[in-house]
C-alpha cells in the first residue's frame, strides 16, 4: 500500500468524517443549540429594533450571525474530543509505527469538522430564511458569509485539536469548550456594540476579538458590502487559523516526541 | 424506627453533599459560573432595552433570571450527585444500613438547598456590584428568595427523581434538559406583554413564566402572579415528590442495581 501523503490524508480524512456524522453526539448540539439560541433570542428580542439607532428592523437579519458564530465555537469541543480520544485509546501511539506524518494527522483531523461546518452552513441559512432573515449584500454576500463562517470553523477546529494535543484528556477538552460561550456571549452577538450603554460591556465587547467576526458576517446581512467590517472578519478568522493550525503542530510535535 | 435514627441519616448525607462541595468548590462552578456569566452578558449587552420596559432596572431585571436559572443548575446537580453514588456503589450501600430511606431523599434535598444558599449568595454579591436596584419591601425581596428555595426544592426533588429511576449517570440530560428548556422558554429578555409571536405563545403556556414574572415583579415593588407562582411550584413539588417516591420503591426492588 502507498504510504505517501495523499493516501494518509485520504483514509485519516475518510475516518475523521465517518466519526463525526455517525456520533450524533457531535452533530446534535453543534447544529440544535445555536439554532435554538437564535431562536430564543431573535423572538426574544425583537423589541430592540425599535430602539433608535438599531441597524435593522428585522431581527431574524440581525441575529441570524449567533447561530453561525456559536455553530463554529462550538467545532472547539467536538474536533478536540475526537484527537483527545485518539490519545486515550493510544490510536495515536499505534499511529507513530507506521510512516504517518504529522501534517497528515492534523490535516485529516480537519475533515470531519468542515463537513459538519458545511451541513450547519445549509441548516443556519435555511432556518434563518425561513424564518425571515434576508442578505442585503444579496446570493454573492451570501457566499462571503460562507468563506468566513468555514474559515473560522477551520480555526476553531484546529484550536480543539491544539486543545486535544496538549491536555490529551476528553474530559479536558469538554471542561474548556463551553468557556469559548464566554468569549460569544461578551461580544457583540446580541446587540449592536453603539447601543450598548454599559461602558464596561462595550470595553469587553469591543477588545474581544470575536466581536469583529460576527460584525464581518452581520454586515453582510444587514448592511451590504462594507470593506472594513469584512476586512476585519476576514482578518480574525485568518489569524485564528493560522495561530491555530501553529499551536496545533507544535502541541503534536511535543506529544508525538512523549510517545 | 425512631425519629432520631431518620434525622441521623438525614443529616449525614446532608452534611455529606455539602462537606464535597467545601472540599471541591469547582463542583459550584457549573452553578454560579453559568448563571453569573448570563447576568453579566445580559445585564451588560442589553442595558439599553430598558428604554423599552418603561425605565425598569434592567440588571435586576436579569438578576432575577439568573437566580432562578441557578435554583434549576442547582437542583440538577443534586440528581448528578446521586447517580454518581449510585455509579460508585455508595447508594446501594446506603440504602442498606439506612432504616428509613425517605431520610436519603431528604439528606440529599436539604444537602443540595444548601448548595443554593451558597450559589445565591454569589450570585446576589454580583448583582449589587453591576448596579442592581432593589424596589422591593424587604418582605418582596424576601419572597423573591422564598421562590428561588421552591425551586431549587422542585428542581432538586426532579432529579433525584429521576437519578432513582434511572440510577446511572447515563441520566443526566433527563435531569437537566427539561429545567434548562422551561427557563430558556420563559420572558427570558423582556416581559411577557411584550413578547410577540410564536415564543409569547410558548412562554405563555410556560408553567415556569408566572414564577419569572412573579420573582421581577417582587424585585421592581409590584408583585404581580403571586399566588399563581407559589401555587405552580407546590403542585410541581407534591408531583416530584411522589415520582421521587416512586423512584425509591424501584430503586429498593433493584437492589440499588444500576
Amino acid at each position: 500500500m502507498s504510504s505517501g501523503f495523499g493516501q494518509q490524508l485520504r483514509l485519516l480524512a475518510r475516518r475523521s468524517i465517518a466519526r463525526t456524522l455517525r456520533d450524533p453526539g457531535t452533530v446534535a448540539p453543534a447544529i440544535l443549540i445555536p439554532l435554538l439560541l437564535y431562536l430564543v433570542i431573535e423572538a426574544g428580542l425583537t423589541k430592540a429594533t425599535s430602539l433608535q439607532g438599531f441597524p435593522t428592523k428585522s431581527m431574524p437579519t440581525f441575529a441570524i450571525t449567533l447561530a453561525f458564530a456559536n455553530g463554529a465555537l462550538s467545532m472547539v469541543g467536538s474536533t478536540g474530543q475526537q484527537i483527545a480520544t485518539d490519545i486515550e485509546t493510544n490510536f495515536l501511539d499505534r499511529l507513530v509505527l507506521t510512516p504517518m506524518r504529522g501534517a497528515a494527522l492534523l490535516f485529516s483531523g480537519l475533515a470531519g469538522t468542515i463537513v459538519l461546518g458545511v451541513i450547519q452552513l445549509a441548516v443556519f441559512f435555511g432556518v434563518g430564511l425561513a424564518t425571515g432573515a434576508h442578505v442585503e449584500a444579496g446570493v454573492l454576500g451570501g457566499l462571503v458569509v460562507a468563506a468566513m463562517f468555514l474559515t473560522a470553523v477551520i480555526g476553531f477546529g484546529a484550536l480543539g485539536l491544539f486543545l486535544g494535543l496538549r491536555t490529551g484528556s476528553g474530559q479536558a477538552v469538554q471542561g474548556v469548550a463551553p468557556m469559548m460561550l464566554v468569549f460569544l456571549f461578551l461580544s457583540s452577538v446580541i446587540f449592536p456594540r453603539n447601543l450598548i450603554s454599559a461602558d464596561w460591556f462595550r470595553w469587553i465587547a469591543t477588545v474581544n476579538p470575536v466581536s469583529y467576526f460576527v460584525e464581518g458576517m452581520r454586515s453582510v446581512f444587514v448592511f451590504g458590502w462594507d470593506a472594513e467590517a469584512l476586512l476585519y472578519g476576514f482578518l480574525f478568522a485568518g489569524a485564528l487559523v493560522l495561530l491555530s493550525l501553529v499551536a496545533a503542530s507544535a502541541a503534536l510535535r511535543s506529544r508525538l516526541a512523549r510517545v | 424506627m425512631s425519629s432520631s435514627g431518620y434525622f441521623s441519616v438525614a443529616r449525614f448525607v446532608a452534611w455529606r453533599n455539602i462537606r464535597v462541595v467545601i472540599r471541591t468548590p469547582a463542583l459550584l462552578l457549573p452553578t454560579v459560573l453559568f448563571p453569573l456569566f448570563f447576568l453579566l452578558a445580559f445585564a451588560g449587552a442589553l442595558s439599553s432595552i430598558s428604554k423599552v420596559l418603561g425605565g425598569q432596572n434592567y440588571t435586576a431585571f436579569q438578576f432575577v433570571f439568573a437566580l432562578l436559572q441557578a435554583a434549576g443548575f442547582t437542583g440538577a446537580m443534586g440528581g448528578f450527585a446521586m447517580a454518581e453514588d449510585f455509579e460508585s456503589g455508595f447508594m446501594p450501600r446506603l440504602m442498606v444500613t439506612a432504616p428509613h430511606r425517605t431520610a436519603i431523599l431528604t439528606g440529599y434535598t436539604i444537602g443540595i438547598l444548601g448548595r443554593g444558599v451558597i450559589a445565591a449568595a454569589a450570585l446576589t454579591a454580583a448583582g449589587f456590584i453591576l448596579g442592581m436596584h432593589l424596589d422591593g419591601s424587604a418582605l418582596e425581596i424576601v419572597a423573591m428568595f422564598a421562590l428561588a428555595a421552591l425551586l431549587t426544592l422542585a428542581t432538586t426533588l426532579w432529579s433525584l427523581a429521576v437519578a432513582l429511576h434511572i440510577r446511572s449517570f447515563k441520566a443526566a440530560p433527563f435531569m437537566a434538559l427539561p429545567i434548562f428548556l422551561l427557563l430558556f422558554l420563559t420572558p427570558v429578555f423582556v416581559p411577557l406583554s411584550q413578547l410577540t409571536g410564536w415564543l409569547h405563545t410558548v412562554a405563555a403556556k410556560n408553567p415556569f413564566t408566572p414564577v419569572v414574572e412573579a420573582g421581577r415583579g417582587f424585585i421592581s415593588g409590584d408583585p404581580t402572579d403571586v399566588a399563581l407562582s407559589f401555587g405552580i411550584l407546590g403542585g410541581i413539588t407534591a408531583f416530584v415528590i411522589l415520582f421521587a417516591l416512586h423512584g425509591m420503591r424501584r430503586a429498593e426492588a433493584a437492589g440499588g442495581a444500576p
